[in-house]
């Protein structure tokens, strides 16, 4: 990367250096939020970081990725082994070089030959070590997918449910024998209270539900904030492993976090109210109808009589 | 007339003034030239970081606006919908009241049609409270859908920043030693200049301090110019 002249004495050794640490704090957040990235949205992380680098062994990338160990072009002499074998009577040993069809830089002096070659560069390697971006082995996080979440509304469902079942099917009972004492079992009334027990029913089936979203969305806030807390860490920081190990700490929390769930407070309560005073009511709309009928008088008249 | 010394310093002075200056020109053009370059390769870092913000901000604006919120809340309600029918299939209860509505069902005709009545209007009920509950709700889970969709943009936009910000702190320093570095061109120009006009200068003290006591020398016997002392010693030699 183009660093922008320097040079200049001490002033341009700190203008290089400080460009090489601002390269490398910026190397080092990078990976750290390619890892803070696999943590929560899932992927192929590098585990295991390396203290040292042998180049027969296999590294690893902070996102995962094969390791390519970087290269450079190097110049090296060697003694060539037959002089005469390029046979050109102006041969180019005493003139200064020059290059050859295959690309090989023949030198000019006494027989030595100066070739380019790739070599491994060093001091990226270290750079990469220094700065936590190569690892031994490599790791699948599942990330906290939609799957996640969704399972844990269906835990609240699947917790809340039972419950609202059994005292539906408590309501429900209580409703038929009411209806039942009050010989009203195959009556209007008995359809109007099932319906009003029905669409009681599935309001709290409803609530359930949005109960259960209400945790996802819950546990969906924290874990994104659990996210900006490790990456605003890490900003501030450039400290990728204390980023990612606070970003790990919560995640496993997050996911190992046993919810407390409220228990489902009653809620047929009213299926039958009304009942009890409805049937007093009807039993004594009877009693007043049959003694009317008895005296004579017409529902609704006065009890008083008429004094001539 | 002008002595040799005194027009040999003269000139050497000037030499060295010009030298110097134009040392000091190389120097000036040569720090300017590191700073620009020095300058604009922070401006290319700084340029390639705004463009990347750029480039999060877009795709934060994309689903930004009314049309947006919209569609994302239709998805709401449609998710929240499916939720209700998740715990209306789970649940043994509301299956089997579908499957075998209450026990009024084996009463009169009358009394039968009056319950198929009151349960298509329980239904129909059960129905629009969902839909309701679900708009109700859609709003809070949009919001929140984008949010968390934002989140990841605004991190990145920080982390742009913090890079942007941490690259302009270093570029004062790589002012400073471009322009130290510039300083070096011309040295040597400037050197021999400043070794001129100082040889300049030095020939003119002289040249003048030459003058100056030639004015009151009396030339001796052999014809050389010698001090005029008042030490009376010396009054012999005459």
């Amino acid at each position: 990367m183009c660093t922008g002249g320097g040079g200049g004495g001490d002033g341009g050794k700190a203008a290089r250096e400080a460009r090489q640490r601002e390269e490398e704090r910026q190397a080092r957040i990078k990976s750290g939020m390619s890892r803070i990235d696999a943590i929560f949205d899932g992927g192929t992380v590098g585990s295991g970081r390396a203290d040292s680098y042998d180049p027969d062994a296999s590294y690893f990338t902070a996102d995962g990725g094969a390791f390519v160990a970087p290269t450079k072009s190097a110049k090296y002499r060697v003694r060539r082994a037959n002089r005469t074998s390029y046979g050109h009577p102006e041969d180019h040993f005493a003139h200064g070089g020059t290059i050859r069809e295959d690309g090989v830089r023949i030198g000019g002096t006494n027989g030595y030959v100066t070739k380019t070659r790739n070599v491994l560069d060093m001091d990226a390697v270290n750079s990469m070590l220094n700065n936590g971006g190569l690892f031994t082995g490599t790791e699948e996080r599942k990330g906290f997918t939609d799957d996640f979440y969704d399972k844990r509304s269906q835990a609240y469902v699947d917790f809340a449910t039972p419950q609202l079942e059994d005292q539906y099917k408590d309501a429900s009972a209580a409703l038929t024998s009411a209806l039942s004492r009050s010989g009203q079992l195959r009556s209007t009334l008995a359809g109007d209270r099932s319906s009003k027990l029905q669409k009681s029913f599935a309001t709290q089936r409803q609530s359930v539900a949005d109960k259960g979203r209400e945790y996802a969305n819950t546990a969906r806030r924290n874990i994104n904030a659990s996210r900006d807390d490790a990456v605003s860490m890490l900003q501030a920081s450039a400290d990728p492993d204390a980023a990612v190990s606070s970003a790990l700490n919560k995640a496993s929390a997050a996911r190992d976090a046993v919810p407390a769930f409220d228990p489902l407070a009653p809620v047929f309560q009213n299926a039958t109210a009304g009942l009890g005073s409805y049937m007093q009511g009807s039993r004594m709309g009877e009693i007043n109808s049959k003694v009317n009928n008895i005296y004579g008088r017409k529902p609704g008249a006065g009890s008083g009589s008429v004094v001539r | 007339m002008c002595s040799p010394v005194l027009a040999a310093s003269a000139l050497a002075m000037t030499a060295g003034t010009a030298a110097q200056s134009y040392g000091q020109n190389r120097a000036e053009k040569a720090s300017k030239r590191n700073m620009e370059r020095v300058q604009t390769a922070e401006n290319q870092r700084q340029e390639k970081l705004r463009g990347e913000r750029f480039q999060q901000l877009d795709k934060a604006l994309a689903g930004a606006g009314v049309e947006g919120t919209e569609e994302r809340m239709q998805e709401a309600v449609e998710q929240r919908k499916a939720d209700y029918q998740a715990v209306d299939d789970k649940s043994v209860e509301s299956r089997g009241y579908r499957e075998s509505p209450s026990p009024g069902r084996r009463g009169p005709k009358v009394v039968q049609g009056e319950l198929d009545r009151a349960d298509a209007e329980t239904e129909a009920d059960i129905e629009q409270t969902a839909d309701a509950r679900a708009r109700l709700g859609s709003f809070g889970d949009s919001s929140l859908s984008r949010a968390l969709e934002l989140s990841p943009v605004k991190q990145k936009i920080a982390t742009s920043g913090n890079f942007a910000r941490g690259s302009a702190g270093v570029l004062p320093f790589e002012i400073k030693a471009a322009y130290q570095k510039g300083q070096k061109k011309g040295r040597t120009a400037r050197t021999i200049g400043q070794v001129l006009s100082t040889a300049g200068q030095a020939g003119m003290s002289a040249g003048a301090f030459n003058a100056a006591s030639g004015a009151s020398l009396v030339p001796n016997m052999q014809g050389q110019a010698a001090p005029l002392m008042n030490n009376s010693s010396f009054v012999g030699m005459y």
